[in-house]
């Protein structure tokens, strides 16, 4: 099955990137996977993810990252690479719908933990850790619950926007 | 001083030595007929070196000169044929900078019987090529001689009779031109009559930062902030990440030579995004959402977007539409996005409806396209559904981040570029008429940049990638002013105020 999110309430679609391999710090740093070894010179994001090429990292050390649990599932869509981090932001636009959030949430999704809310938003992390599971968790939040927003929070990486020659 | 004719009419020249010019330096301007005109100047000796060693190295080519030192520069004007619906001119330049054209020391001739051939022996030339035709190649001891040669034949009526130049076509690399030229083309001015710009005008840059300690920018800052860095409340750049230091100065840089639309506005910089020291942009959509909603209530009046190209984002999306409703108190922020430069449909989050997207106009008033009057073949503004209006896009003059990083080694740059150019600039605009009736709704400010804007390349009515036309800022500005009575609700006619100069097509 395909890779999707919804924006605008169509589905976009994703394609893997097989190229690039995204490393989130703090997990492989945590497994004892120095700095250097998972691209010490890339810049820190929010998030603490830092994009790699996959042909950069020997086998060795993307087995020790897959192990440690410290890569993130990257995507294109058009000429952007997205990262998918393991947090979900809804949106609502009236009590209608953020009731129908949270009864979702309350009855199947206990295998995740909000970490910030508003009366018109919520953010929300799969206890996995695991972003796959949080572009599920938002695509499904968004297809039962109806709210204005479900999406898994994306750190992108476009062309500068600049025309140098 | 020597002359010929062409296309019926005769034309006075001026030599000069391919040598000598290059010595000199000079920029050479002839101030002839045809006005004022750029003329053809190598710009180093290397240039006129390698003219002479191509030249050495045809045999056919330095045949056509006893002495390649020689070699000579021919300035002056020619009928230019107009071209339907053009505007007559008065002439053309021989030679330019994309065409330098040399004189030899040989004549074409055709159609030459035997007491004309006598006369140039008389002359002192000799044919040294016969070609199909009847046409002939005659040679005489100087270029200067050339032009008598051509007058004793066509006295003797021969078929015909002109110089043999030869011609160095380059590439055109187009130059900067020597004024901040946008300005004039939307009317600032007569929109700085009204006003340059409230302080309480509050204009938001989200970029890759903002050089905040420019001299020209910091008396404006008000808030910044870095959404994607550790810079906590700094907006600024880091390395060479010069693009929102260019756009936020086109808003309201309070340098003279180089000042901003709107320099008595202030700036809002917030920092959603950097580079990744590859040509690559790295931004987060919840960060850039947020850095939306937070400068709105910071008070932000106008939102300027030079970005896009990304996966679409609800949360961007969703930020956007806040801006719009819930800013300046529910009047709403006006939100200025770029409509993009691969010439292409517009992408996220300029095709988000209901914003001001921003397309790049050129100053010949033509939309930015890969084959415009500008020369910069790389690029092209955007189309789609959602363009809403023009701006300029081409050689922009701007703040650059201080000292030796960024586009320039110094403060400011004449060529910033692009629909991130020509996006600020109806930013700035939209500011000014806030400036000028702080009680304008968001829809006013659209509507007015609709109806005000001037229409171009022919058009009638919007089209996708026209938009309503090229901002017209000094309208735009006159008529926020007054908007709001009930007789200044209505759209302003195409008549209304008067045509400025600059606004002419150039040429015209």
């Amino acid at each position: 099955m395909k890779n999707y999110y919804y924006a605008g309430g169509r589905k976009i679609e994703l394609e893997t990137d097989d190229e690039h391999v995204a490393v989130d710090r703090a997990v492989a740093e945590a497994a004892g996977l120095t700095a250097s070894a998972i691209g010490g010179g890339l810049p820190d994001l929010r998030g603490g993810v830092a994009l790699s090429k996959k042909s950069s990292l020997g086998d060795k050390v993307l087995d020790a990252l897959h192990g440690a649990s410290a890569l993130r599932p990257v995507f294109r869509h058009d000429q952007a690479v997205l990262v998918a981090l393991p947090e979900v932001r809804v949106e609502y636009d009236d009590l209608t719908q953020r009731n129908a959030v949270k009864k979702l949430l309350a009855s199947d999704f206990h295998d995740a933990a909000i970490t910030e809310e508003t009366e018109d938003r919520l953010i929300l992390k799969p206890r996995s850790g695991d972003a796959r599971d949080a572009l599920k968790m938002a695509n499904e939040i968004f297809e039962r619950a109806h709210p204005a927003a479900s999406s898994v929070r994306f750190v992108q990486f476009i062309p500068k926007p600049g025309v140098k020659r | 001083m020597a002359s010929y004719v062409a296309l019926g009419v005769r034309h006075e020249l001026t030599l000069q030595p391919l040598q000598q010019m290059v010595n000199n330096e000079a920029l050479a301007m002839t101030a002839g007929p045809a006005g004022a005109r750029m003329m053809a100047r190598p710009k180093a000796k290397s240039e006129a070196a390698s003219i002479v060693e191509c030249i050495k190295g045809s045999k056919i080519l330095s045949a056509r000169m006893n002495d390649i030192a020689n070699l000579t520069v021919v300035q002056g004007a020619v009928a230019v044929r107009p071209n339907i619906g053009a505007r007559r001119t008065t002439g053309a330049p021989i030679s330019t900078r994309s065409v330098l054209t040399l004189a030899t020391e040989t004549v074409i001739a055709e159609g030459l019987r035997q007491a004309d051939i006598a006369a140039t022996r008389d002359y002192g030339a000799k044919i040294i090529a016969e070609a199909l035709d009847g046409k002939v190649l005659l040679q005489v001891d100087s270029v200067q001689r050339v032009f008598g040669l051509v007058d004793l034949l066509l006295k003797r009526e021969v078929g015909s009779a002109t110089p043999n130049f030869m011609r160095r076509i380059t590439s055109f690399k187009p130059s900067p031109p020597a004024t901040a030229w946008s300005h004039d083309k939307i009317g600032l001015t007569a929109a700085w009559a009204v006003t340059r710009g409230s302080p309480d005008i509050r204009v938001a840059v989200l970029d890759e930062g903002v050089d905040t300690k420019h001299p020209s920018l910091k008396p404006a800052v008000v808030a910044e902030r870095d959404f994607i860095g550790n810079n906590g409340n700094s907006a600024m750049p880091s390395g060479d990440d010069a693009h929102g230091t260019a756009c936020a100065g086109i808003v309201l840089s309070r340098d003279k030579k180089f000042p901003g639309i709107a320099p008595g506005c202030s700036l809002i910089a917030a920092r959603i995004a950097m580079g990744d020291g590859n040509d690559g942009w790295i931004f987060e959509d919840f960060s850039t959402a947020d850095a939306i909603d937070w400068c709105w209530r910071q008070g932000a009046a106008v939102l300027s977007n030079s970005w896009g190209g990304g996966a679409p984002s609800d949360a961007i999306s969703r930020a956007f539409a806040r801006a719009r409703t819930q800013g300046r108190g529910g009047l709403g922020s006006v939100v200025c996005i770029a409509a993009g430069n691969a010439q292409e449909p517009i992408d996220f989050p300029g095709d988000l409806p209901g914003y001001l997207t921003v397309g790049a106009s050129n100053p010949k008033d033509e939309r930015k396209t890969k084959t415009s009057s500008d020369g910069e073949d790389w690029w092209g503004s955007n189309f789609g559904p959602t363009m809403h209006l023009l701006a300029p896009g081409v050689f922009i003059w701007t703040t650059d981040i201080s000292g030796p990083a960024g586009y320039e080694t110094g403060d400011f740059t004449k060529t910033f570029n692009g629909t991130s150019s020509a996006t600020p600039a109806v930013a700035g605009a939209a500011a000014l008429m806030l400036s000028a009736n702080p009680a304008l709704s968001v829809a006013s400010v659209r509507n007015l940049l609709q109806t005000t804007a001037k229409k171009i390349q022919k058009q009638k009515t919007w089209t996708p990638e026209l938009g309503w036309g090229r901002l017209d800022a000094a309208k735009a500005v006159q008529f926020a002013k007054v908007a709001g009575a009930p007789a200044q609700l209505t759209a302003p006619k195409k008549a209304a105020g008067k045509k400025k100069p600059a606004a002419k097509k150039p040429g015209g």
